[in-house]
């Protein structure tokens, strides 16, 4: 680059410069202002709609606690979970707030508002481990209304290793309904086996195998 | 590398690069850029890409030890154990912000407003506790607000799946019908009576049977030693304690002793104010200073129902069981006064001292006596275990030291560092110093060890024997009732083999001591537990048909014969709180195989 020499030349170039660069320097300095804004505006919004969120979420929880339910704490509880599943249906509130609905709504013997909620968690989660949790509960239910065949195909999908015990001992259950003793005495065992090794207890377990005359006739 | 930028900055190259330097700055702030370059020199693990610096686990590893929760022997343990809890809460925080989880500054205000921990007397809120707390805990206000808030939605995730666990009625029946099952059923026990010849080993078994169990016929290292022992009491004896002393001592044991009281309580709140109160207890006192009985007045307007129909009594009580304030009113009474109002958690109380549960001075007079030795002995003892000290350290004997001290040397038997001796040679650090290598290996004599305060031992080893596995002759009788049990087990397991599989051809069997257990439940008492549990797992009878099976017990072999079975009733008071059990064990397993799978999945790495 050649040598300015005097003030004044360098004033020009300066001058020129900003004749051809000027007008790009600012509107890229406003284009830069508004991003910063808008973005800031944006996670505003965000935040906002986040702290709506986990207030409904806590509430959910409180009522979902709460040893007895009336009609109405119900009804607020479910208006909840619909909320938070339709105004923030990615999030891991949604996840929860079906679960939770689920278990209000067996409270109350609504089986079918029951299979819906879980139904959706098990279908339009993200996370594997609460589809998993949904599943296995939804076989649940679907034993209870007599329906051991679908809880089998519910059961169908794998489980998170944590998991595989509860699903195991589902299956059981599965099918002592089915009348099918053999089955049922192989699935509890194999919960028993991967309870003890995760160091879970589930409640029941032995008194079911028992039952089946775990031990064969010696 | 700025003069490259600068002389080639018409390149756009280099401006994307300074316009991302630019933008980093203008949303994050220059800490984003710092963080980013020297991360990674002082971490201890990262967890999916974020790191947890080596200043967490010591800030955790500081306060538990701090605390006193953690002896500081254990503290590299404990270093492990903090590190694994931070991981963990880290997978579940990341979780927890993908998953959109929230707390806003506002939410999180008042969650620190509401806590009991930073509220005074009044449930108010309070700025100085606050910052009291934190400093003591070692937080700053940010700090401890960035972990509340990480701590708060974990929580959120925690008590969603722990509140959505639930029991279907049709679960909730058939488990309690279960658990409430009742069975009916015959057994026997077989006991080596039952055997026709007892059992008779022979040499071949021992010796198969001590070369299969050698470890169990280990002897530990071994030493004996000579001892020395001085004691507080035995320096006691010597000193004279005048009567005046016993009598100050006995002053001062009254003092503190327990008091018999009785109270008249009015309490105030629900139904009347306190000033309501404060008047009733002095209509009670100007009745008082009209003679009347505060056994009689505390029948009347006491409010505390159990004492009043006493006339008031508590019993004996010692100091700092009702608070500060009802002890001073309390001991400061002399039998038969009565207090001034007292104010306490439970209302209003006018405390009336009836006795002292002190024995009299006589009676009191010897074990005074004894405590006054020993203190008076106090100075005298230091002195002696100063010349213990002294004397032990310098003599290669203990002979000399004992007659010294007037002290009598004393011989052990052998005794392991694990198990210890006899008496003082029992504790720990006495045993521990027994094997400690300049005792041990170097024959000298041992520390003066505190084996409390009021005892010091000293030691020296006089025999040492290696850790031998014992030759069969000497264990010979052990090893032999060892196998004769072995023996005895087997062969009536295979009679009750034989035995059950007659029963279930339906041929008779003679000779058979049958007891009979009708509808009894798991819980029974009547039948021991490892039949009774035998007969909660043979199959169901079919047809009437009686379900024979044998199981170990405790004192030898039984059989057991499942009559009929008959479902428990649904619907028993067990039922709730089964179904409570059942949801909580729940609600820990989804809990739990959360964080579990959460880490199974994350790329963790630790340094």
């Amino acid at each position: 680059m050649a040598e300015l020499r005097t003030e004044e030349e360098q004033l020009d170039a300066i001058k020129q410069w900003w004749k051809s660069n000027g007008s790009a320097l600012l509107v890229g300095i406003v284009i830069a202002a508004a991003g910063v804004f808008g973005w800031q505006a944006w996670q505003r919004y965000q935040e906002g709609q986040s702290a709506e969120a986990s207030n409904a979420y806590q509430q959910l929880i409180a009522i979902a606690s709460s040893d007895t339910l009336d009609d109405n704490a119900r009804t607020q509880a479910f208006s909840l979970a619909d909320g938070l599943q339709s105004d923030h249906g990615s999030t891991l509130y949604a996840d929860l707030a079906g679960l939770l609905e689920a278990k209000i709504a067996i409270g109350a013997d609504d089986t079918d508002r029951a299979r819906q909620a879980l139904n959706d968690v098990a279908g339009g989660s993200d996370r594997p481990y609460m589809k998993s949790l949904a599943r296995i509960d939804l076989a649940r239910l679907q034993i209870a209304s007599d329906d051991p065949d679908a809880a089998l195909k519910t059961l169908e999908e794998a489980v998170p290793g944590a998991l595989e015990a509860q699903r195991q001992n589902v299956l059981g259950d599965a099918f002592v309904a089915l009348e099918r003793p053999d089955d049922a005495r192989k699935a509890y065992r194999q919960a028993q086996r991967l309870a003890q090794d995760a160091d879970q207890t589930i409640y029941g377990l032995q008194l079911k195998l028992d039952d089946l005359g775990a031990e064969d006739a010696t | 590398m700025l003069q490259r930028i600068r002389e080639g900055s018409q390149g756009w190259v280099a401006k994307v690069i300074v316009g991302a330097i630019i933008v980093t700055f203008a949303l994050f702030g220059a800490e984003s850029l710092v963080s980013y370059f020297s991360a990674g020199s002082n971490d201890v693990a990262t967890v999916n890409g974020e790191s947890i610096s080596r200043q967490a686990v010591e800030t955790q590893v500081q306060r538990g030890i701090r605390s006193g929760q953690v002896p500081p022997s254990q503290e590299r343990q404990f270093r492990g154990q903090v590190l694994d809890q931070l991981i963990r809460q880290r997978t579940l925080d990341q979780y927890a912000t993908e998953g959109g989880l929230h707390i806003s500054d506002d939410q999180l205000d008042q969650l620190i407003v509401s806590l009991p921990e930073f509220q005074d007397q009044d449930g108010r809120f309070s700025d100085e506790l606050f910052t009291n707390r934190l400093a003591q805990a070692g937080y700053t206000p940010s700090s401890f607000r960035r972990e509340l808030r990480a701590d708060t939605l974990r929580r959120q995730v925690q008590q969603g799946l722990a509140a959505s666990t639930f029991l279907l009625p049709t679960e909730k029946a058939r488990l309690t019908s279960l658990q409430q099952q009742q069975r009916t059923f015959r057994y026997a026990q077989l006991t080596a009576a039952d055997l026709g010849q007892p059992v008779a080993p022979s040499d071949a078994d021992l010796q198969q049977y001590y070369d299969q169990h050698k470890e169990d016929y280990r002897r530990p290292e071994q030493v004996k030693v000579s001892y020395i022992v001085l004691n507080q009491e035995d320096v006691a004896k010597d000193v004279e304690v005048s009567d005046d002393q016993l009598r100050q001592a006995y002053e001062q044991a009254r003092a503190d002793a327990p008091r018999e009281v009785s109270h008249i309580l009015v309490t105030f709140g629900d139904d009347r104010t306190e000033q309501q109160a404060r008047e009733r207890l002095a209509e009670v006192q100007s009745k008082l200073s009209q003679g009347d009985d505060f056994a009689d007045l505390a029948r009347e307007y006491s409010d505390d129902s159990s004492s009043a129909s006493k006339g008031g009594d508590l019993g004996a009580i010692q100091k700092g069981f009702f608070g500060d304030s009802f002890d001073d009113a309390a001991f400061s009474l002399d039998p038969g006064q009565v207090s001034q109002v007292v104010q306490t958690q439970y209302g209003l109380h006018l405390i009336k001292v009836t006795g002292v549960d002190i024995p009299s001075f006589e009676d009191d007079r010897e074990a005074l006596a004894q405590q006054v030795k020993l203190e008076q002995s106090q100075s005298l003892f230091n002195e002696r275990v100063q010349k213990m000290t002294d004397d032990v350290y310098q003599a290669e004997d203990l002979s000399s030291v004992a007659d010294e001290l007037g002290l009598k040397v004393q011989t052990s038997g052998w005794f392991s560092q694990d198990d210890g001796g006899e008496g003082v040679l029992s504790n720990p650090d006495v045993a521990a110093a027994a094997f400690s290598p300049d005792v041990l290996e170097d024959g000298y004599n041992s520390d003066v060890i505190e084996t409390d305060d009021q005892q010091r031992v000293a030691l020296r080893v006089v025999d040492h024997r290696e850790a031998n596995t014992l030759p069969l002759d000497e264990v010979r009788s052990q090893v032999e009732s060892a196998v004769k049990a072995e023996q005895t087990r087997q062969q009536l397991q295979e009679l009750a083999a034989e035995t059950v599989a007659s029963l279930r051809k339906g041929q008779a069997v003679t000779d058979i001591d049958w007891k009979q257990a009708e509808n009894a439940t798991r819980e029974a008492d009547g039948a021991p537990d490892a039949i009774l549990q035998e007969a909660f797992r043979l199959p169901h009878p079919q047809d009437g048909k009686t379900v024979w099976g044998h199981a170990d017990s405790q004192n030898g072999v039984a059989i057991v014969g499942v009559e009929s079975v008959q479902s428990g009733d649904a619907d028993s008071d067990d039922a709730d709180f089964a179904t409570r059990l059942a949801q909580r064990l729940q609600a820990q397993i989804v809990i739990q195989g959360l964080t579990q799978t959460l880490q199974d999945e994350a790329e963790i790495e630790r340094n």
